[in-house]
């Protein structure tokens, strides 16, 4: 997301990230951003928590109106009561065992559900494919 | 114990380690040495146009899905689509939260209540959607990036908020 957010910048369009990975967003040097404190999955919120996610959205974007070049703030959000979800996260045991939670790297379009495959079928079939009209692939 | 916190997770010297212990190829995490160009609006955010990108491969009922192999393609996403109809695969992250509610990785909902409380100015037609994970720095530079910048040209957004996952 760096490399897409400094080009943006260069053709004069300002951005703003909000990042899980606090480490990754300052290698990269995104221009502007916000770290959230939570399980990758979780950039803007948690599930069915409109508030959280309207204040981590304003939290990031006000950043926009700020002078500074090159912020990252902490956001005060925190996932749980305690950081014990951490541990796990792409844990190396004492032994050299690591464990890989990632899926296959499949070459084909890989759907939600079989019903997002028939619609994505359908909407090839009627010529309707936004994909087939060469505007959205 | 809420005072008991943990620090920042170090992502790239955890990766790193745990794919090493796995056997598998090392990701080529992108450092940048030097200022990241910075472009300051000329308006407040109260009047920018607000697009956003997202890495969450998020895709729309009837679209085609993301594969999980270096896929450098993008999805369009009306600003205006319903968050039922938004669809979210990845092969590189939990997908239980975005699957019970896409506005985790896809805050189209939020996005809507700021352009109505007028916190930004207004919205992109289109959103924009697309893999993370890609491992050629090389694709996204020179294949991906250039294509959603145009998207945004076109547009005329102002301010873009990324969302990476």
């Amino acid at each position: 997301m760096g490399l897409i957010s400094h080009q943006l910048e260069e053709a004069g369009i300002a951005t703003v990230g909000i990042s899980t990975a606090k480490d990754i967003t300052k290698a990269v040097r995104m221009p502007r951003a916000a770290f959230l404190d939570f399980p990758q999955g979780f950039t803007a919120g948690k599930p069915k928590n409109t508030k959280l996610t309207i204040e981590i959205l304003k939290s990031a974007l006000k950043l926009v109106d700020t002078s500074i070049d090159e912020i990252l703030i902490d956001l005060e959000f925190h996932w749980a009561e305690n950081d014990e979800w951490k541990d796990s996260v792409f844990n190396v045991s004492s032994d050299g065992q690591a464990t890989d939670d990632r899926l296959t790297r499949l070459d084909n379009p890989q759907y939600q559900s079989d019903q997002d495959r028939k619609e994505a079928q359908i909407s090839h079939k009627d010529g309707e494919c936004l994909v087939c009209m060469g505007i959205d692939y | 114990m809420s005072d008991q916190r943990q620090e920042a997770i170090r992502y790239i010297e955890r990766i790193t380690a745990s794919y090493d212990a796995l056997g598998y190829d090392q990701y080529q995490w992108h450092h940048r040495s030097t200022k990241p160009p910075f472009l300051k609006p000329e308006k407040p955010l109260a009047e920018c146009k607000v697009g956003m990108i997202a890495t969450g491969g998020v895709y729309k009922a009837g679209q085609v899905a993301f594969h999980y192999k270096d896929d450098t393609s993008y999805r369009a996403i009306s600003s205006v689509a319903e968050a039922s109809s938004l669809r979210a695969t990845h092969f590189a992250y939990d997908l239980s939260g975005a699957r019970e509610d896409i506005n985790v990785v896809f805050p189209i909902e939020g996005l809507r209540t700021l352009k109505q409380e007028g916190f930004v100015g207004s919205l992109a037609n289109n959103y924009l959607a697309c893999m993370g994970g890609i491992y050629s720095q090389r694709a996204v530079t020179n294949d991906l990036a250039p294509q959603l910048v145009q998207r945004c040209i076109d547009e005329e957004i102002d301010v873009v908020l990324l969302v990476p996952v």
